[in-house]
């Protein structure tokens, strides 16, 4: 069996670098590529006389470049993870972002909530709302979302449909906060060196 | 653009066309599946193209690959194969290349000459 001819820490300067650079894909995904690359190098080294590692590595390019190609083709294949979606999908696969996954997975399900009352109160304004009622001498504000006709008491509506308006912008708001700081952790993480 | 570079662009439009119809005839490793191109496709691709280009076609579910204790080498070799959705793509790939080929043929023939 041949033997591969050429200096070990050019291969393992060119991984590191490689690796680095592969950054944005999973760890499973980088282990795979890099664990080939080695492969190819190898088998690609036992062609040449001389320093076969060096001109096999010179073959791949720099490691930043080899890398783009790879990370060129992952945009293809996940048609650019520049959304929220895409952004949650990749911080899901560090298991040092999952507290964080589930603080972003409650604030949409508050958002969400926001919305659903809001569509209720657009679908029976008279039976939802937010209403003051003075009871035992102090005031007393209560979101309903299923009021009876007449129930209540002395208590009254406050804001009416503007309460529509408010949940809406409350989600809104929600969502460009939570969307705005994803894109910031991302580009923290995913951002080669 | 400069005919280096038109050919380029025809290689990578064919690229994955050239590895699909390879793997349609044997399960094979980067290298072996690169040489094969060259030396019997008479194409020069490059080394920093193959492993981009099976990554994103196994991803793509069009094949599949599997890590090899091969006797012949020193170390492990990831073999590819051809899945089923990739059999019928390549199906019909070829299908859109014998159209292009046979138009392109008819063109060049008939209509425009040097």
């Amino acid at each position: 069996m041949k033997t591969v001819r050429g200096a070990p820490e050019q291969l393992d300067g060119y991984m590191a670098r490689f690796a680095a650079s592969l950054k944005p894909l999973s760890q499973a995904e980088r282990d795979e590529i890099l664990a080939e690359t080695r492969s190819h190098v190898f088998d690609r080294a036992q062609r040449f006389s001389g320093n076969g590692v060096q001109r096999a590595l010179a073959e791949l390019g720099s490691p930043e470049e080899y890398a783009e190609r790879f990370l060129a083709d992952e945009q293809i294949v996940t048609k650019e993870v520049d959304t929220t979606i895409g952004r949650i999908v990749r911080l899901a696969n560090r298991w040092e972002t999952v507290p964080l996954l589930l603080l972003v997975a409650a604030a949409y399900a508050f958002a969400f909530m926001m919305v659903l009352i809001a569509v209720w109160k657009l679908i029976f304004p008279a039976h939802v709302g937010l209403w003051v009622t003075y009871e035992e001498n102090r005031y007393q504000l209560d979101l309903l979302l299923w009021r009876e006709a007449g129930g209540s008491g002395d208590g009254r509506e406050v804001l009416s449909y503007s309460l529509v308006v408010i949940l809406f912008s409350i989600a809104l708001m929600i969502h460009v906060a939570v969307s705005g700081s994803l894109k910031r952790l991302s580009r923290h993480l995913f951002q080669a060196p | 653009m400069d005919l280096s570079a038109w050919k380029a662009q025809l290689l990578k439009g064919a690229a994955e066309l050239a590895v699909l119809v390879i793997l349609d005839q044997r399960e094979t490793y980067g290298l072996a599946l690169l040489e094969s191109i060259r030396e019997v496709g008479g194409i020069e691709m490059s080394e920093g193209s193959i492993y981009p280009l099976l990554t994103r076609l196994q991803k793509e579910g069009k094949i599949r690959g599997r890590w090899v204790d091969d006797p012949e080498a020193a170390h492990p070799r990831k073999y590819y194969s051809l899945t089923p959705g990739g059999r019928a793509f390549l199906s019909e790939m070829l299908q859109a290349w014998d159209e292009f080929e046979a138009g392109m043929r008819i063109l060049v023939s008939d209509g425009v000459r040097p």
